[in-house]
């Protein structure tokens, strides 16, 4: 097995997944903390079908399928947030209008296209074969703006998240911050599809953030936490998938899953 | 403005849609005041206090506050019920110093020592590193009393903040804002439907039925035939109590 595992960081496509991973693992962890303690975690999962639907008219148009769905995905987000803020419609109906649109008319366009059904199904599932030098730098460049910016904004990101009424008194510029939040998610999803596809991609999202509320007592240590947590489960899924030949994705989730179950009953005889 | 006037409040009117919830109203906070806002459900009361805060635009009328009023806000039971949020007591009250903050916003010596000061103010330092979801309400509530009273408000303006307390936690409290209005001067504003337990202390009352029904001292509420029984209204129930 310690072959099998030399071997792997011997390819550079495990390299440029194992690269991507890890920063797609920091980005999702750090953002997920904010979006789950807001209770807007499903965003990445409605996100994430209106990135398939993006997707799909990619690929009826011939053009690089992920480059049409970053700016839909991030017009989407933003929109579900606006719908929430002022068109009084919750985030979960918000988040399920878009996701149930985009996905049928996604189906229907798949449907009439025909000939790229397979190619769609490599989006919904992911592919570390897939993974190009582009989705390296993107990943790197997207990662160091979203932790750079929670770090300068991380006091006014922590009161939005615990009491949004109470950041809007104090001046905290809250609409933007919410709108900041909501294009990250969107190009979060986007640049995570390669690697884990659409239908797993939320749980990038959700799992560190939840995992990481087991054990941390405060904010700040909970975000650590969640990032530490999403490194680790990425770095050793991967591998898994390599050495087991298990799709990627899947394994990270399933990892994710373990590792929460003991951490909720390690938080019940505990804490 | 006179100088003892820290907030002014002109011809205010607040809508919901159609739904008029604050009608015409006007009055003046003066420094050192320790007021009460009273009235029975949907009578704009929490609607009155958010316009003040600037988190509701009024339709007409305007809000006038003395230049760099420093304002104190304690929200009605806000996220009491939520046990898995993960912020320690120190965190939550660090937050009360963000809006003296500049770009970008770091925690120095003096704010740490300030924020002690205010949890050894409401007695709860010892508390300090607990997760906020793990104490009690009345202890909650002192942790959300020190965010407001971190940045050394001129105001504090309090929505229900005795509605999840028991009969002698809201003794305590009560007593401990009088201690703030008469030793530090912190000009009191609070929405009670508790004006039993508030009377030892509340100097003048309001009482709103979206128009300003009444504006005097609380003795003179006391003889008032018509107001006086609203001093023995019971508190609704937390569950009960709704946004108005």
């Amino acid at each position: 097995m310690i072959d099998l595992i030399f071997e792997a960081f011997q390819f550079a496509f495990m390299i440029r997944a194992f690269v991507v991973g890890m920063l797609i693992a920091i980005s999702a962890a750090t953002l997920g903390t904010f979006l789950v303690l807001k209770r807007f975690s499903m965003i990445g999962h409605g996100l994430a079908h209106v990135a398939f639907g993006a997707v799909a008219i990619g690929l009826l148009t011939q053009q690089q399928p992920l480059l049409v769905a970053l700016p839909i995905v991030v017009l989407v987000s933003v929109a579900i947030l606006k719908l929430n803020e002022t068109a009084n419609v919750h985030a979960d109906a918000a988040i399920g209008l878009a996701a149930t649109f985009a996905m049928a008319f996604g189906t229907i366009l798949a449907s009439v296209g025909g000939g790229f059904r397979v190619e769609l199904n490599t989006y919904l599932f992911g592919s570390i074969l897939t993974v190009q030098s582009l989705d390296v730098i993107l990943a790197a460049v997207f990662t160091l703006v979203l932790v750079l910016g929670v770090v300068l904004y991380y006091h006014d990101l922590f009161a939005l998240t615990y009491d949004e009424n109470y950041a809007r008194v104090s001046g905290v510029k809250t609409q933007r911050l919410n709108t900041a939040l909501a294009i990250f998610s969107g190009i979060l999803v986007v640049l995570g599809i390669r690697l884990v596809g659409t239908v797993l991609i939320s749980s990038f999202i959700i799992f560190p953030a939840v995992i990481a509320m087991q054990f941390g007592r405060g904010f700040k240590g909970t975000l650590i936490i969640a990032v530490l947590t999403s490194l680790v489960t990425v770095f050793l899924g991967l591998l898994g998938s390599y050495v087991y030949d298990t799709p990627s994705g899947s394994t990270i989730v399933v990892l994710n899953g373990v590792v929460f179950m003991f951490a909720y009953v390690y938080h019940k005889f505990t804490i | 403005m006179a100088h003892d006037v820290l907030l002014s409040v002109d011809h205010l009117t607040v809508k919901y849609g159609q739904h008029i919830a604050v009608a015409d109203v006007s009055f003046n906070i003066h420094r050192h005041d320790f007021l009460a806002i009273i009235g029975a459900n949907g009578s704009g009361k929490t609607t009155l206090i958010k316009t003040m805060l600037n988190l509701k635009t009024p339709q007409s009328g305007s809000i006038t506050r003395q230049p760099n009023l420093r304002v104190g806000y304690l929200p009605q039971n806000f996220n009491l019920e939520d046990k898995s949020f993960p912020a320690t007591v120190y965190e939550i009250v660090s937050m009360g110093l963000i809006n003296q903050k500049v770009f970008p916003k770091r925690l120095n010596k003096n704010d740490r020592f300030l924020i002690e000061n205010a949890l050894q103010e409401v007695n709860i330092f010892p508390l300090k590193d607990q997760r906020i979801g793990h104490l009690s309400g009345g202890q909650q509530q002192r942790v959300l009393l020190a965010r407001a009273l971190v940045s050394s408000p001129d105001i504090l303006i309090m929505d229900e903040p005795t509605s999840a307390l028991d009969q002698s936690m809201r003794q305590q409290f009560f007593t401990l804002i009088d201690h703030l209005n008469k030793n530090h001067g912190v000009t009191i504003v609070l929405i009670t439907h508790d004006l039993a337990a508030a009377g030892d202390y509340v100097q003048r009352v309001l009482y709103m039925d979206q128009r300003l029904m009444f504006d005097d001292t609380f003795e003179a509420f006391c003889e008032n035939p018509q107001l006086s029984p609203f001093i023995h209204t019971h508190p609704p129930h937390p569950k009960e109590a709704r946004d108005d």
